[in-house]
């Protein structure tokens, strides 16, 4: 008797440890931010829990975030949850003055975050990308949300760039969030944008695809053609101030001769990454190699690596083989 | 006598089993809450580095132990020191464990009101786990029941490190000697006396010959688990400041909610059962001069623990925390004490 009590008391806690029952709380499935010179407007997506589904966008206002937040949990009908929150949709004139770090600190600390929701930016007004989060197929928003990021993932136009992910890059390298954009009246999204508002094409958000190893096979263009590749390897190596990128991959069916897409290749991430060295972001993480050199923090400090990285001399180089 | 023989070997085990469960628990909670936020990526191995005064005033009460030819601690102490000396053993192991489930409560208790968010006062909360406990407390029913869970413990730990192994990074542990403000001395300061519980498991009846090595693997468990966060997670959110809940909920803070929901689970299963063990570990010590237990000394001692709860928690934890790093001096005071009667007994001998 007492090994069985012992033994259901986790699951008898756990039960009692939500805070609300389900049915008390709104699941809100996207949540837009954007900040203006006075105000913090967020704009949640959530389920109206009607016959037949359906959503409903609930908006919030506040001097700070915090107070959008609970002008926006006054407002719903039920307790806003962020326990299912698939995208996270922020405007990226925050993300130029510099605020996104601090925003995406204060959601991780709340106790219901969804760590796993994709983080994007994006230059459309957000209460309108907010009524357009409709789901394409199916009832639930949640599923088409996950099933369109997957899908841009798949296809290299998106990097991956969850909560989690981001804030565990930490200071040792940059990330690359989504690009969100509205097309006819539907969200759509393809491209980047560095953490500090710098946009990244599609074909550049998939340059960045083949060089992190998210996408081995792709589709890529180049200047003068394009190539269907995989099997892609990288290595990148960081000496003083010189990085070499080495890439080799399989191209199986190509426009370009071998040659050509090799140089075409070369120069199409030479270009990149010497914009986004400039730019300030290590979205390779060079910074993790050369803390690696370092034995404590003030050797760390002292080498004041985000000014060191823009002065960072690339050397590219890249190997295709295969039947095209 | 077979059927006795085995039985004894049994209790043998699951006595090991609840030791065990106490030091390693008690070493996760003394690493996590203390010294983790000081030093940040360098935890791991300062964790171990803290693990050498345990291990030290351990042998050296082994080393009584062997002087004075007997098998059991309290029969060294009598041996060397007389009934004063059994006494004094007694006195200080029960306080040194009725703090440590003071330190348990306190930390699971705020765990589910600040960290999990569980409705209800600490008080009203504390009343309903001491309530739990006191229906398993039972002098062998504890630690059968600690041992017939310990590999669904084992495979949940190695299940939670399984599968966030692939989001580690060899260079997060760099550089060794920490990151942004973190401070190893002080750490090492703070940690020090995280290993008394070692004494308690490497002077057991079950930590001879062979025995040993496999006795003292639990131990290793908090530095490994602290390697591992250390790979997944960059310096600077390990040195974040955080409050107690946060700290406990840092492993799985970033992982999916499934893997969360595991680690939540496991944490207060051990947490609970360490609480259990620590007041059941300390009524025995302090019983053993008078070689009888009072069956209600166990659920008096647990009252009067729910019963601190009703003290500010943020103010009791600021208490616990200052004691924390002395907690070594008195078991290796004793020991001094004893070391040089038991050489001059041996001696005579």
């Amino acid at each position: 008797m007492r090994i069985l009590v012992l033994l259901l008391l986790p699951v008898w806690l756990c039960s009692a440890c939500t805070a609300l029952p389900a049915e008390e709380r709104a699941f809100a499935v996207a949540l837009c931010v954007e900040k203006t010179a006075e105000e913090w407007h967020v704009h949640g997506r959530i389920p109206t829990y009607q016959p037949g589904g359906g959503y409903m966008t609930v908006a919030g206002e506040g001097g700070s975030f915090s107070a959008a937040l609970a002008d926006m949990d006054a407002a719903s009908p039920m307790r806003i949850n962020l326990s299912q929150l698939r995208l996270l949709a922020v405007d990226v004139s925050l993300a130029e003055s510099g605020g996104l770090l601090n925003l995406l600190t204060t959601l991780s600390n709340r106790r219901d975050m969804r760590m796993q929701c994709a983080v994007a930016l994006t230059d459309e007004p957000l209460q309108s990308v907010a009524e357009a989060l409709k789901p394409a197929a199916g009832t639930r928003l949640s599923k088409a949300l996950d099933l369109m990021l997957n899908a841009r993932m798949e296809q290299g136009s998106i990097l991956p760039a969850t909560l989690s992910d981001v804030l565990r890059l930490g200071e040792r390298q940059s990330p690359i969030l989504i690009a969100l954009a509205m097309a006819e009246g539907d969200v759509s999204l393809s491209g980047g944008y560095t953490a500090d508002g710098v946009y990244l094409s599609v074909d550049e958000t998939a340059l960045l695809s083949l060089l992190l190893g998210h996408a081995k096979t792709l589709r890529i263009e180049v200047t003068e053609g394009s190539a269907e590749v995989r099997d892609a390897a990288v290595k990148v190596c960081l000496d003083e101030d010189l990085a070499r990128v080495e890439l080799t991959l399989t191209a199986t069916a190509s426009s370009l001769t071998q040659e050509a897409l090799e140089q075409g290749l070369a120069d199409s991430i030479l270009g990149l990454l010497t914009r986004l060295s400039t730019a300030g972001c290590d979205v390779l993480g060079l910074g993790r190699q050369a803390a690696m050199h370092t034995h404590d923090v003030t050797q760390w400090q002292t080498l004041n690596w985000p000014e060191k990285y823009r002065d960072i001399r690339w050397q590219v180089s890249v190997g295709v083989s295969g039947p095209a | 006598m077979s059927q006795l023989t085995s039985r004894a070997a049994g209790e043998k085990r699951t006595r090991l089993s609840l030791l065990q469960l106490l030091c390693a628990v008690s070493l996760w909670r003394t690493a996590v809450t203390q010294v983790l936020p000081l030093c940040g990526a360098s935890a791991w191995w300062v964790t171990l580095a803290c693990l050498l005064p345990g291990i030290g005033t351990a042998a050296l009460l082994r080393w009584i132990m062997y002087l004075t030819h007997t098998d059991t601690l309290p029969e060294a102490f009598r041996a060397g020191l007389g009934k004063a000396g059994m006494w004094l053993l007694s006195a200080v192991l029960g306080a040194l464990l009725l703090v440590e489930g003071l330190s348990g409560l306190t930390v699971l208790i705020t765990l589910f009101t600040q960290g999990v968010g569980t409705r209800g006062t600490p008080f009203t909360l504390s009343l309903l786990t001491g309530g739990a406990l006191l229906l398993s407390l039972h002098r062998e029913g504890l630690s059968r029941a600690v041992h017939f869970l310990r590999w669904g413990m084992i495979a949940a730990t190695v299940l939670i490190a399984a599968c966030l192994l692939p989001d580690a990074r060899l260079d997060q542990l760099f550089p060794l000697y920490g990151v942004a403000d973190a401070s190893v001395p002080e750490a090492l300061k703070a940690g020090i006396s995280l290993a008394w519980p070692l004494t308690l498991l490497l002077t057991g009846p079950c930590a001879k010959g062979d025995g040993l090595s496999r006795a003292v693997l639990p131990v290793f468990a908090a530095p490994a688990a602290l390697l591992l966060l250390t790979l997944i997670m960059p310096g600077e959110l390990l040195t974040r400041p955080a409050a107690l809940a946060d700290l406990l909920l840092l492993p799985a803070k970033y992982a999916p909610n499934a893997l969360q929901i595991l680690y939540l689970c496991l944490l207060m299963l051990t947490m609970f059962l360490a609480v259990g063990a620590a007041v059941q570990l300390a009524t025995e010590q302090l019983c053993i001069p008078q070689k009888r237990c009072p069956g209600w000394l166990p659920h008096a001692v647990l009252i009067g623990l729910v019963l601190i709860q009703t003290a500010d928690a943020g103010t009791l934890w600021e208490l616990l925390s200052a004691v924390q790093p002395w907690l070594l001096v008195p078991l290796a005071g004793v020991a001094l004490l004893c070391l040089p009667a038991s050489i001059i007994r041996r001696k005579i001998v």
